[in-house]
């Protein structure tokens, strides 16, 4: 849609959605903050956000008010045991959804990184679920050590091995 | 319940996330520390904004309201569109960081930890009261339809919410 008005290249588009994917928050609204702002500086970006935001809100809330409304009445509480364990189950699948590549990114690099995406996700889940320390702080934490773990080479050694035997070179 | 505290809460989510869903283990932590929601509130929530049009984060308004009212489905709004103006920030600052080697390892490493969070948050919703055998079976339908990411997902909520019909009234 923003191609086809030639607002932006497509070029532009991948620039700016790689930035958007650092920023914290919905991504989609600081896709259109960025758009905005190339486009008519404040008031785009008040455009562009407040279009995204204004009408879907409004349904949010309305709907959500709609459904209070209604929760108490029994065979609405019947359809919500229903709906509410498929959201929990909507949580593991974008659980997946996310680790997907960043398992596949581990298996790429060997069997080590691989280790350590799957130790990862796991003392994480266990550091929240069972010992229920702050999330914030846990997600800092993993900032921190991904960081430290997965810059670049992760064993010297190797690259030490890699330098002494140029034929091995790694990619 | 403390207006601020709340706010405060919500935004602190927010700034700490990635994605539409990633504010959720934070939140979930926090409100039911407080008291100030349920475990099946957030299943509500999520619901409501899988159903309705826009981003998918806009769920958080749905729990707003379901907590506190309009003041929490409007102090929500507040708290989901100030973060992603930092955006602005990362793109001015970016092309000074962007070859640091470290870089991509601190986001490989949040978001495994936001994979992990919500590993630990999808198992406190499903082992929450109330959710038997049977609503494992819906979760579990629900995963392994969705990763075939061929069936949209009202769908698959109107099926789930079926399912509870016929299974529990």
């Amino acid at each position: 849609m923003i191609v086809r008005h030639k607002w932006l290249t497509d070029e532009d588009y991948v620039r700016m959605w790689a930035l958007c994917t650092l920023a914290p928050g919905i991504n989609q609204l600081a896709f259109a903050t960025l758009i905005g702002r190339k486009l008519a500086g404040w008031p785009g970006i008040a455009a562009t956000v407040g279009g995204l935001l204004v009408p879907s809100s409004l349904i949010t809330a309305l709907l959500t008010a709609g459904f209070t409304a209604i929760q108490s009445w029994p065979p609405f509480q019947a359809v919500l045991r229903g709906v509410i364990p498929a959201t929990a189950g909507l949580m593991f699948m974008v659980m997946i959804n996310m680790g997907r590549p960043l398992v596949r990114e581990g298996l790429r690099e060997g069997q080590r990184r691989l280790i350590l995406t799957f130790a990862f996700i796991l003392l994480v889940g266990f550091m929240i679920g069972f010992l229920k320390w702050p999330v914030i702080g846990v997600l800092l934490v993993g900032s921190g050590l991904g960081g430290i773990f997965f810059k670049a080479p992760l064993f010297p050694s190797k690259q030490v091995e890699a330098a002494a035997e140029p034929a091995k070179e790694q990619p | 319940m403390n207006p601020l505290l709340y706010f405060l809460i919500f935004l602190k989510a927010s700034l700490f996330s990635t994605g539409g869903l990633g504010n959720l283990p934070s939140l979930h932590q926090d409100l039911l520390a407080n008291g100030w929601a349920t475990e099946s509130d957030f299943g509500k929530a999520v619901a409501v904004g899988q159903i309705t049009p826009g981003p998918n984060g806009l769920w958080v308004i749905a729990l707003g309201y379901i907590t506190y009212g309009w003041l929490g489905a409007a102090l929500a709004l507040a708290a989901i569109i100030i973060p992603p103006f930092i955006v602005l920030l990362v793109a001015a600052g970016y092309s000074k960081i962007e070859h640091h080697p470290a870089v991509r390892g601190v986001m490989r490493g949040l978001s495994l930890a936001v994979v992990g969070s919500l590993l630990a948050t999808a198992g406190s919703l499903i082992s929450a009261p109330g959710i038997d055998w049977k609503g494992w079976i819906i979760a579990a339908l629900t995963v392994a339809v969705g990763l075939t990411n061929r069936v949209h997902v009202v769908f698959m909520l109107l099926a789930a919410g079926a399912a509870g019909y016929i299974f529990f009234q």
